[in-house]
């Protein structure tokens, strides 16, 4: 298949999820559309392009992670993901179960991210370790707590529901 | 894990999240095509350039080994002034430059 076949494939496969695991994470919309297209970019000039697809998905990952990291640098907003505080996120959506609550809002980024990435993108502990620039270990523990704490905020909800 | 109610719940979010998604479109794919036009530009301006190099010590060799034959460097001398027009470069337009797809 020719590259830019490749790249073309890619890209329509993979862009939406890029750009809604962008804004879940604290990117506004038009900012995550900008750094989609950066990430896509630097992918496409990347040795990545010719990887299997489970590697290049990851790879496309962790560029688009540091390209936001690098631009809340560039903003002086934050020096470390948990410096970030308590911002509203980008995208609430009335009708989600995250929203309700405000679950979402009360986990920190990095919890947002990993929980993101294990559960809606379903990459590997290894994978997330990568993208997030962590070890394996540290996403395991982070990913554990951060489950808790998701499961703990979602649960009156599911009582709720249970008892409609 | 299709019935761990977190998993469940951030699935949600994700196809509600989906919904709102900008429709992909050819942006990117345009950026990568410019990238490879500069990059081919370059690569064919060093050529050139090189070629034009490659005459011009060729045509003064000539003059320097055999004077007398001063008349047969006039060849090559013009086709070094021709290529130092721009005319040999096939990619690249002197009225548009070159030519990338923004």
């Amino acid at each position: 298949m020719p590259a830019y076949r490749r790249f073309a494939d890619f890209y329509a496969v993979h862009a939406r999820a890029l750009w809604r695991y962008l804004v879940r994470i604290g990117a506004d919309r038009t900012l995550a559309e900008d750094l989609v297209q950066d990430a896509f970019v630097r992918w496409s000039l990347s040795r990545a392009a010719e990887w299997e697809e489970p590697r290049a998905r990851a790879y496309l990952f962790t560029i688009a992670t540091r390209l936001l990291t690098d631009w809340w640098r560039r903003q002086r907003r934050q020096v470390a993901w948990d410096a970030i505080g308590d911002e509203a996120p980008s995208c609430e959506i009335e009708a989600s179960p995250l929203f309700q609550g405000r679950a979402w809002a009360a986990l920190s980024p990095r919890q947002q991210q990993l929980l993101w990435l294990a559960y809606v993108e379903e990459f590997s502990h290894d994978e997330i370790a990568d993208i997030c620039g962590l070890s394996s270990a540290s996403v395991r523990v982070l990913l554990s707590r951060g489950r808790a704490i998701l499961a703990r905020l979602l649960e009156p909800e599911t009582e709720t529901d249970d008892a409609e | 894990m299709p019935n761990d109610p977190i998993s469940a719940a951030l699935r949600r979010d994700a196809a509600l999240l989906l919904d709102l998604a900008p429709v992909p479109n050819a942006a990117a794919w345009h950026a990568v095509r410019a990238a490879r036009a500069r990059r081919l530009s370059w690569i064919m301006s060093l050529c050139g350039w090189g070629l034009r190099a490659l005459l011009l010590v060729a045509a003064i060799g000539l003059v320097l080994l055999a004077p007398s034959l001063l008349l047969g460097a006039a060849v090559p001398l013009a086709l070094v002034g021709w290529l130092s027009s721009g005319m040999c470069a096939p990619l690249v337009s002197r009225r548009e430059g070159p030519r990338t797809v923004r």
